[in-house]
This record gives structure tokens, C-alpha cells and sequence, in this order.
């Protein structure tokens, strides 16, 4: 079942500026993804996103599966970020793919 | 006339983010400190140049010594005088002195604030109602305006997250001045916590021994964080980012000074003597943003979906 998470509506506020929401959000989107769901998230609404926030809803994932399978099971609706935010995403993503094999390393 | 209970933090004749400034009125809080008295003046005789977002320097020093049980008061501050009409109009004297506020009627002042570093909607409020109007009526590019306006929360809101995280410190202390004539927008924001260098000490994140300055600048970089969890080390690299579009950058915590120029250079400073907290310092140039442009209208090209 494809399940939508509106953020704003969980952190019931226009302001995505902390790990404590962002631990929310990831909250969620964990449980959704262990009833075997796939899920959308939409940002629309937010005013501020910070990576403090992104850090724990978004880079948190990948410590849940491998990123060819977050694909298949989590789409992030770009439509509803502006552009800078989404070039913020992008940038969480990529440093925790980066922290994510460093771990990897270390521990192999 | 002189006490011997007294002593007294001369104000630099031109008070500004500079080091040498901040420098001296830090040698001045630790003399004093090892001496004997229980009254302190803050001491405005030369002084004809207060940037006013330096509110938030001298009211961390003042609170740091109110809460050791100093009393506070002011020499030489005459209320018609420049600098002391603008410390009126902000109610920074509030602090040390029963004064009402002067009006400000060239909509340049920002008022001196303490939040509660957790009350996002305070900050936000603040942001809005002091800063962003600032920007919208300076930079007539919408799209470059509502990046900048977002670059500059985003950086406020990451600062006060990693004091959360890391000071510990229950309170923000935030102030601001618009200068119309080179349109520049300045902010300073501090805590009182465990500073920067003090916390990486712990976490021995530096094998060398190196000063306050270097584990300042090791914050500042991509990745790096003291974070129990993976996914960190991004909040205090984003504004340092974030200011090579906005301006100047300065952040103070315990004895190390760091600051990054509008060109991106960067400027590493040991202190002589400690600094009670952290205190992040943006000079926003508002003029340079339409230089900014060209590079935007780049970004707007970047259609890419989100991929894990």
C-alpha cells in the first residue's frame, strides 16, 4: 500500500528545524516501511528545513536498508520543496552515503 | 570618581567584530576577575561607535558577571549621546540600567532579545518580524530574495539546534542593526554554554595539541561532529556556506576567533583570554547579493529528482 506523509501535519508546524521532529518524521516513516508499506514524503508547507532536521528524518534511512531499495519504497516529493531545499536534501543525502561507508570501512 | 571596590571594562572608541576589539575587553573581564571587587563599570568615555548587534557580546559578559554577583552599571553613557540613544532604542540598557526605550524612527534599530534556545517559534517570530523585512526591501529580485531569506533562517536555526545539542545552554541571546547607507544587515547570536572548542576537547576529535581556533575551524568543516549519530556534521558547514552568498562571518567561542570573508577567505585568531560561550556574527551585505544573480538563475536549472 502506497501511504503519504505530510511533514508539516506531523510536526504540525511550518518550521523543520530539529532533531526532535526529525526523529518523528523517521518514527513514521520506519513504521509505515515495516508494514511492508511504500511511502511518499511531502515537504509542502515548510518554510525552514535544516539539516539538523534532515539529518535524522531523511539520512537516517539508509541505516534501514540499502539505497536501491529506499528507491523502491520511499519517493520524496520533490514538487512540494523549493529548489533550495531540495538542494539541501541532496546534500544530507550524500553525507550520509559518505558517513554511511566510512562506518562500513571502519568496521570491515 | 574611582572606588576600590570598583573596576571598570573600557569600550573601545570604535566597537566592532574586530579581534583586537573583542580581544580587549576580554583581557579587561579576566583582570578583573582576579581582582577584588564587586562592582564593575562598563566604561563609555571614548566610545563614539557601537555596532549595535554587539549587544549580544557585552550582554553575555554582563550576564556572565551578574551571575557571579557583580553589580553592574555604566560611566559616561549620556542618553542624547549617539551610542547611547542606539543601546536605548534596541533595550540593551534594559539589561543594567531602569531606562525606557528610545522610538526608533529610521527603522534601523533591532531590539536585544533572550530566548529560549528551544522555542522555535520565538526565534521565527523574531526572524520574521526584524530581519526578513529587511531583505525584501533591499534585494528586488524575488527569487534571489527568498534564497537569501531562507539562507539566513536556515543558518539561525542551524546555530540554535547545535547549541541544543551541544552547549546545553537553556537561553539565546540575539541582536541586529541595519545600516541603511552600505545596506548591510548585521546579527549576532550567543549562548552561554559549553563552547565549541571545550566540547571537541572532550571528544579529543584533535590528537595535536592545537588552539581554540583550530577546533573552531575543524567544526566548520563538512562532516565533522561529535554527534552519537551517523548522520551529522552539517549544521555549522551550512552556514558557512550560506554566508559565502550573505557576507562576512565571525564566530567566538572560548579563547578561539574565526572568521570567513565575503571572498571566502578565512581569518584563525587565538584569544588571549576566554569568551563565556559562543557568539556567531553574520554581516549580511545586501548590496553584493544581486552580484549573486547570475549563479541562481543556474540553480533554477537544476531539475534533478531525489534519489537515495
Amino acid at each position: 500500500m502506497d501511504k503519504k506523509i505530510i511533514v508539516k501535519d506531523i510536526i504540525e508546524s511550518p518550521l523543520a528545524v530539529n532533531t526532535k521532529q526529525g526523529k518523528k518524521v523517521f518514527e513514521i516513516i520506519k513504521r509505515e516501511l515495516d508494514k511492508k508499506n511504500t511511502v511518499d514524503v511531502d515537504f509542502s508547507g515548510l518554510t525552514t528545513i535544516t539539516t539538523a532536521f534532515l539529518n535524522l528524518s531523511i539520512g537516517k534511512l539508509y541505516s534501514l536498508d540499502e539505497p536501491s531499495e529506499l528507491n523502491k519504497r520511499v519517493k520524496i516529493l520533490s514538487d512540494s520543496l523549493t529548489i533550495f531545499q531540495k538542494q539541501k536534501i541532496q546534500r544530507v543525502m550524500e553525507n550520509a552515503k559518505i558517513k554511511i561507508s566510512d562506518e562500513e570501512l571502519n568496521e570491515g | 570618581m574611582s572606588n576600590s571596590n570598583e573596576a571598570y571594562i573600557k569600550i573601545p572608541r570604535s566597537f566592532t567584530m574586530e579581534y583586537s576589539q573583542i580581544n580587549s575587553i576580554l583581557n579587561q573581564l579576566a583582570r578583573i576577575e582576579d581582582s577584588n571587587v564587586n562592582a564593575i563599570g562598563l566604561d563609555f568615555t571614548v566610545t563614539s561607535f557601537f555596532s549595535a548587534e554587539l549587544s549580544t557580546f557585552l550582554g553575555i559578559i554582563i550576564q556572565y558577571l551578574q551571575g557571579r554577583g557583580y553589580k553592574l552599571f555604566t560611566i559616561n553613557l549620556k542618553t542624547d549621546s549617539k551610542v547611547g540613544k542606539i543601546l536605548s532604542k534596541n533595550e540593551f540598557l534594559k539589561l543594567i540600567m531602569d531606562r525606557d526605550p528610545i522610538r526608533d524612527t529610521y527603522n534601523s534599530t533591532i531590539k536585544y532579545v533572550k530566548v529560549n534556545s528551544d522555542n522555535i517559534n520565538s526565534i521565527n517570530s523574531y526572524l520574521e518580524n526584524n530581519f526578513i523585512p529587511k531583505f525584501e526591501s533591499t534585494v528586488r529580485i524575488n527569487d534571489l530574495n527568498r534564497e537569501l531569506e531562507e539562507s539566513f533562517k536556515d543558518s539561525i536555526f542551524e546555530f540554535s539546534d547545535n547549541i541544543s545539542a551541544h552547549s546545553h545552554s537553556k537561553y539565546l541571546y540575539m541582536c541586529g542593526q541595519y545600516f541603511h547607507n552600505n545596506k548591510e544587515l548585521k546579527m549576532a547570536i550567543a549562548d552561554m554554554g559549553i563552547t565549541i572548542p571545550r566540547n571537541l576537547r572532550e571528544h579529543q576529535v584533535l590528537l595535536d595539541k592545537v588552539g581554540d581556533e583550530e577546533y573552531i575551524n575543524w567544526a566548520m568543516q563538512k562532516g565533522n561532529s561529535t554527534k552519537e549519530i551517523p548522520q551529522s556534521g552539517m549544521g555549522l558547514n551550512e552556514i558557512k556556506e550560506a554566508m559565502k552568498r550573505l557576507g562576512h562571518m565571525t564566530i567566538v567561542s572560548n579563547r578561539g576567533y574565526w572568521k570567513q570573508n565575503y571572498d571566502g577567505t578565512i581569518q584563525k585568531k587565538l584569544l588571549s583570554e576566554p569568551f563565556p560561550g559562543t557568539l556567531l556574527h553574520m554581516n549580511i551585505l545586501l548590496d553584493k547579493s544581486n552580484y549573486y544573480e547570475n549563479d541562481i538563475l543556474n540553480i533554477f536549472e537544476n531539475n534533478d529528482e531525489l534519489v537515495f
